[in-house]
Formats: structure tokens, sequence, C-alpha cells
């Protein structure tokens, strides 16, 4: 049962690993303007250095999780607990910058935020905070720190 | 009773309760000084116990015997140079595994050893079985369960003191692996050609803390013959490996013998030290340590927008109303142009500094803040500091006041001083609203990212400071750092509020009091004399300012900028209540923020100079104050303000130059 657990959640690490890396290289690259500003629809992935290095860190602590699952260690079911409780934070953070976003432009219509739209409010680590949250629900019981 | 004094060493880990059993032991027949040279404290009893008469020394509480700080020093000392006839270690019998510790290092020292397992009732009510037969045969020393609260295993304790103490005392050597005893070996060749000094220590034991590379045996050799010879030896090793590795074996002696003693004992990784493992990973500890405080200021920042909008209509509503219904022209002025462009530019940033403060309350209390002391401590102790210094300087990110007075905590003067000279550049609270306004005016979505920069900016001067510090003016090394992490929990939220209000209403008292006066006075500069426009040159202020200004040109700065900076002295968010005032940023269309980014010699390059500056210059009043009062030495309060204004004033040249060629391309 463990070992099926620790299969799973290496599994979990390896694919959110993988999707917050590409998330966050290209976001960073883009941000120091490595990349063209049309290179996927801003609203999707936009240019953001500091965010995007976050996405990496992110991916670091689940691939890390996978380097321990593969040696054997229990100690994987950590990193992959602990980039879970980071993309639920992160997830947070931008869903609150988001709503504050929008009380800026749909409610006092503040200078600056003109062009805001609810899609380019929706940033990746929101997307995949929102993700996170659903693989969360669904494997609740394998992430249990249990002595 | 018997002719001869027995004279017993009490020695254990603080919070052992090895007070509490030196005083069950001595009641009332206690006498307190100092121990020569220090200000530690000297605590000495007595007791008659079946016929003989006991001296107790209650030593200081010390995780280790490595002589690192001055209570390890008496400790250690006191064992070796007076050689007492029996030591007592009091051990915490629900963490055994930590006390153990200093149990290796006082068998090494071949005294004649009682441990006193305190605190027996607490582990027997967990279910621990200590097999004390297994431990006396693994250790060659007396076992003794105690209670020292209760009173219980006194009497066995004494029994067993009087038995031991005329009993021969052995050595109990611990296997440092092929390569350190090759090493110990010819180590204590070396030393046993110097016959005094083999009287007067254990060879071995003098081998392995020379090994350790500890600068209070290096001392015990300073006379000898033997010393050079010895030092040679040393020369050609990296004693601070020799020291990882030492430790590492006792810490591997500790694992073996637990399981043998105490199979409940041996702790289970808890979630909390899961969790620990990858927060204090050495590859991903810093970086997650900087992506959650980047993730504090994007939030203080992003998420206190709405609000700063709803109070900026409110002052622009204020300002009109005055300007409208003020028929005298000086008081509608002082109202507009003083107190609602200087106070209402503060007042503004109030949602940043709630934010602000509940997230760092919510770390805090969460548990990570003190994980990041850890993590920070391996940098900080390459860089002249301890790890323990980092907790004063986390808490200068509210205020340098407290983060000052936090220093207390660390226990060598050396280290003490350095952390209080370092600490200002933790950029505080009142700092925040300068860089919201102008990282908000010139670098718009990328705001937060550049106020995290700032930050982290102050991180790095600190600890290049200490490094300086160190090098020049507190040579030697650093005390090592050693703390109990708190388990994780989870955050409260009503904690956090109330601590939150707690330190708004600080800030909204300095607002009201030392703020409005600030402000009330640059306006009376500013306005006078009479019939000059209002804030220009040729006023009070333009005249101190254009005095004040060739200090500052060179950086780019103009006089309006040198006013503001010499006036947030009294508090840091006088800078920017200067600002308001001197730029007459009183109506709405005038904001602070339009008005600056219309001054062409406003550049985003010379906002970045000031936010350095303004981050890294003199703290204020009330922290010099403190440092004064702390460091109880007028010569380094003037030192650190003279100091952190040179640095600021570099720096900032530097970072404007650099914005000039950066901004521009």
């Amino acid at each position: 049962m463990e070992y099926k657990n620790q299969k799973t959640l290496s599994y979990f690490c390896l694919i959110w690993g993988t999707l917050y890396l590409v998330a966050g290289l290209l976001g960073t690259i883009k941000g120091a303007g490595l990349l063209p500003e049309d290179f996927i629809s801003a609203n999707i992935l936009p240019p953001e250095i500091a965010g995007g290095l976050v996405l990496v860190i992110i991916a670091a602590i689940y691939l890390y999780g996978v380097l321990e699952f593969s040696r054997g260690s229990s100690e994987g079911k950590a990193y992959a607990y602990v980039g879970l409780i980071l993309s639920l934070l992160f997830g947070a953070l931008y869903f609150l910058t988001f709503l504050a976003d929008l009380i800026n432009a749909r409610v006092l219509f503040a200078d600056g935020f003109e062009d805001w739209t609810v899609i380019s409010g929706f940033k990746p680590a929101l997307y995949l905070g929102l993700l996170s949250l659903a693989g969360y629900l669904n494997l609740k019981n394998k992430f249990e720190l249990a002595e | 009773m018997s002719e001869k004094k027995i004279r017993v060493a009490v020695a254990g880990n603080p919070n052992v309760g090895k007070t509490t059993l030196f005083n069950a032991i001595t009641g009332a027949r206690q006498k307190v000084g100092n121990w020569p040279g220090v200000t530690v404290e000297k605590k000495v009893g007595s007791k008659e116990y079946s016929g003989h008469m006991l001296e107790i020394v209650d030593l200081p509480g010390t995780y280790s015997l490595t002589a690192y700080s001055a209570d390890e020093v008496v400790a250690r000392d006191y064992i070796l140079e007076e050689k007492p006839d029996v030591v007592v270690q009091v051990l915490d019998s629900t963490n055994l595994e930590r006390n153990l510790y200093l149990s290796t290092q006082l068998l090494e020292m071949g005294v004649n050893l009682i441990l006193a397992l305190n605190m027996s009732d607490l582990s027997e009510k967990r279910g621990d079985r200590i097999d004390i037969q297994g431990f006396e045969k693994f250790l060659g020393a007396k076992v003794i369960r105690t209670t020292a609260k209760e009173g219980k295993g006194i009497d066995s304790l004494l029994d067993a003191v009087i038995k031991k103490a005329g009993a021969e005392s052995s050595a109990h050597d611990i296997g440092y692996g092929k390569e350190i005893e090759e090493k110990i070996r010819n180590l204590e060749k070396i030393l046993a050609e110097d016959k005094s000094l083999a009287e007067k220590y254990p060879l071995r034991w003098l081998s392995v803390k020379l090994l350790e590379g500890d600068e209070n045996a290096r001392s015990k050799i300073s006379n000898s013959r033997v010393e050079p010879e010895v030092e040679k030896f040393l020369s050609n090793l990296d004693l601070d490996i020799c020291e990882a590795e030492i430790a590492d074996k006792r810490y591997e002696f500790i694992s073996r013998l637990l399981p043998q003693v105490c199979t409940t004992c041996v702790e289970k990784a808890s979630p909390s030290d899961m969790v620990d493992k990858v927060l204090t990973n050495k590859y991903l500890g810093i970086p997650i340590f900087l992506a959650l405080m980047w993730g504090t200021f994007e939030l203080t920042f992003t998420f206190a927008s709405p609000f700063m909008e709803i109070i900026d209509t409110f002052f622009g509503w204020l300002a009109e109303a005055v300007a409208a219904n003020i028929g005298s022209a000086w008081l509608a002025s002082l109202l507009g142009d003083g107190l609602i462009a200087g106070v209402g530019a503060v007042i503004l940033y109030i949602p940043n500094i709630f934010i602000l403060f509940f997230l760092l309350s919510l770390l805090e209390d969460s548990g990570y803040l003190a994980r990041a002391a850890f993590i920070m401590d391996k940098l900080m102790y390459s860089m002249g500091i301890q790890g323990k210094s980092f907790i004063p300087m986390l808490m200068g990110f509210g205020c340098t006041l407290p983060a000052v007075m936090a220093t207390r905590v660390i226990e060598d003067e050396k280290d003490r001083l350095i952390t209080i000279l370092v600490t200002p550049f933790m950029s505080c609270g009142a700092r925040m609203p300068v860089y919201v306004l102008l990282a908000g005016t010139f670098f718009g979505r990328q705001a937060g990212s550049v106020i995290f920069g700032i930050y982290v900016l102050g991180i790095l001067v600190a600890i290049l400071s200490a490094k300086l510090f160190r090098t020049f003016l507190f040579k030697g090394k650093p005390s090592p750092f050693i703390m109990e992490l708190p388990p994780y929990h989870r955050p409260s939220i009503g904690n956090s509020l109330k601590y939150m209000k707690n330190q708004g209403v600080i800030y909204l008292k300095k607002v009201s009091t030392v703020i409005v006066g600030g402000v009330a006075f640059i306006w009376l500069l500013a306005y006078f004399p009479s019939g000059v426009e209002y804030g220009s040159a040729e006023s009070y202020v333009g005249s101190l300012g254009k005095l004040l200004e060739p200090l500052v040109a060179p950086i780019g700065f103009d006089w309006k900028i040198a006013v503001a900076l010499i006036f947030g002295f009294l508090a840091k968010e006088v800078v920017l209540g200067s600002l308001g005032t001197l730029y007459g940023a009183g109506d709405d269309e005038g904001m602070l923020s339009s008005v600056l980014a219309a001054d062409p010699t406003f550049t985003p390059a010379i906002a970045l100079g000031l936010m350095v500056f303004t981050l890294l210059y003199v703290p204020c009043i009330g922290a010099v104050a403190v440092i004064k009062k702390e460091t109880g030495s007028w010569k380094w309060m003037i030192f650190a303000a003279a100091y952190s204004t040179v640095i600021a004033w570099v720096l900032s040249f530097i970072f404007v130059r650099l914005g000039n060629i950066m901004f521009v391309s």
C-alpha cells in the first residue's frame, strides 16, 4: 500500500514539477526579454522574472521529491507535501492579487488598470495553484505525513 | 563525619532541571557569586549526608564542552583544573538523544561520572522503558533515575556519589574512525613528550580537542615545548572537517547506543521533522526562504492597492474641501500643503504596513521564521555572525528599536555588538511607504519585485558589513548557534490580526505625533519668510536644502531630497511627508506620485537611488538612542550613524549610475 502511494506521489511530483518548471522558465526568459512578446499569449504566460523564478523553485522541490522517491526514500513524500503547500500558498497569493486588480479595474476605475481583463489577471501561479488544489483533493490521503 | 570533603560538580544541558536538583540537594545552604573573570553565575552549596560533607558546584548549563562560549569554558575548566571527585550530569529523560552528546564529552575527560536521568516521571508517563543496567554497562557510568522537582531519587543519587567518590575513574573512548584515530594517536605521541602536560590533562581528550580546532585547548599548550610541533602537525589538517567528523561520530555513537537501552526513546521522524528536511534542505532552503519573502512583499504591494486608492481619493477630496472653504491663505496652505499633503502621504501606506505585519506574524506563528535563522546560519557564520543574530535582524523588518534590544539574546559580546551595528540595515516598516511610493510611481507592475530587491539589498549589506567588522574590528570566530526549532503549527489568524493591529496603532500614533509635528515644521520653513513662493528655493527650507545640496548632488539628488532625508532622521516616514509638503502635493491632481513622475529631475534611477539611500542611511533618532543604550558607548553610536550614512551615499551613487545606464538603454 505504502509502495503504491509512493509511486502515485512520485508521478504527481514529476508531472507538477515539469508543469511548474516549464511555466516558470518560460515566464522568466520572457520577462528577461529573451523571447518575443507574442510567444504564447501574454494572458497565458505573462513576462515575469521574479514570479517565474518562484515557479522554478516550486518545480525544484517537486523534482527533488522525484529524486528521493527514485532512491526508495520515503522522504520524497515530504517534498511532495511542501511543494503542494507552496503551490497552494502562491496560488492564494495570486488569487488575492487578482481580486485586488479586479476591484481596482471594475469598482474603483483606478489609473493604470484600463486595459486589465479577467483573463490577463489569471496568472500561471493561479491556474497551477487551482490545478494543485484539484490534485490535492484527489490524492488527499496520500499526502498525510503520519508518524 | 568523614574528614575529607567530597566535591561534586553538577553539569547538564540548559533546562534539564539541573538547578532544581541542585536546590533539592543543598536546600538553603548555597552561596551565589561569579566565576573568576567572567559574568557567569557560580552557585556553590553544601550537604551533610551519611557522615560525609559534600560540596556541590552548579556548573553553567551547556550543550557541549567545546569552549565556544564563556559558559562552556567555565564548566570545562572547572572539571579539568579543579578535578571534582564526582561529576553528576543531569539529563532530561524525555530527550536523551540530545543530552547524551555532553555525556560523550564528559566520558572522554575521564571523570567519575554519574548520570541523573531527571524528569523520569514524564518519560515513564509517555511509556519510555529505559534499561538502566544496559546504560551503565555501555557507558561505564552509574545511572540514577530522579524527579528533582518532587525530590525523588535524591538519596539514591547521593549514595552513588559517596560510592563513586572513592572509585578510580577511567576514560570511555569513542571510536572516531581510522583516519581521525590515527591523527589522535600521532598527537598523543607529541603531547606525551611534555610530562607536565600529561600529568595535567587526559592526552586523548586534549588531542581530540586540538583536532576540533578548540582555541581554549590550544591555549593550554601555549607554554609547552611541544607547541611548535603540535602547531606544525595541525597546520597540515583541515580542522573544520575534523571537527565535523568528530561530531558525526559522537552522534553515531549515541544513535547506536539508544536503541539498545531504550527502544521507545528513538524518536521517529515527525511530520514537522519531515517538513524541515525540505525547508532546511541545503540547496532548497535559501531559495524557498527568498520565494516566501518575495511573496510577502508582492502581496503587501498588490493587495493593498485598492485600499490605497480609497485613501488617496479621500485625501484628494479633503484637500479640495479645505482649499474651497478656508478663506485664510496661510491656514489653507498649512492644512492643504502642509498637514494634508504631508500626513496624507504617510497615511496612504497604512494598508501596506498592516498587510506586511500580518504576513510576517503568520510566518512567525507558523514556526517558519525560526527555520529562517537556521537556514541562514551557515552563510551568517561564514560572514562573521551567528545564526541567532538573524532573529533580531528579522525583527528589524518590523522596527529597528525592538530589534536592537532583542540582541540581548546573544551571549557573546562581539557577536552582539556586530549584530547591533548591522540590524539597522534591515528595512523597517517605516521605510516601506517610501519604497511603495517610488517603486509604484517609477516601476509599475515590477514594483513588488523592486521592493523585494531593496529588502534583499538590506540583508546583503548587513551580512557583508558583519564580515567587514569581524575581519577588522572584532577579530575571532562567532559563537556556534544552537537552538531548538519549535514544531510547525497552523498560525492563528486571531493572533496575527492582533499583532497587526498593535503595530498599526504604533504607526498611527507616530503619524499623529512625530510626523504631524515634523511636517508642520517643514511647512513653516517652506512658507516663510512671507512673500516667497511656497517651498521655493528662496524659502527657509529652500536655503537649508541649498546648503545641504552639495553633499548629495554627486548622487543626483536635489535640495528637496536633501531636506527630506535630513528630516527623515526624526522618523523615516517623514521622508515621504517632507516630499509631500515640499512638492505641495495637497490636491488630487498634484498627488505626490504624479508630481514626482512629472518632475524631469526625478528619473527612475534617482528613485532607485533614493530608495537605497533611505534603506541604508542613519536610522531614526529613536533607533540611534537605543544603539547608544545597548552598546553603552557614544563611540559605537556615532560609528553606526556615520558608517551607515557613508554606505548609503556610496551605494546610492552606484545605483543611480547603474540605473542611468539600465533605464536609458
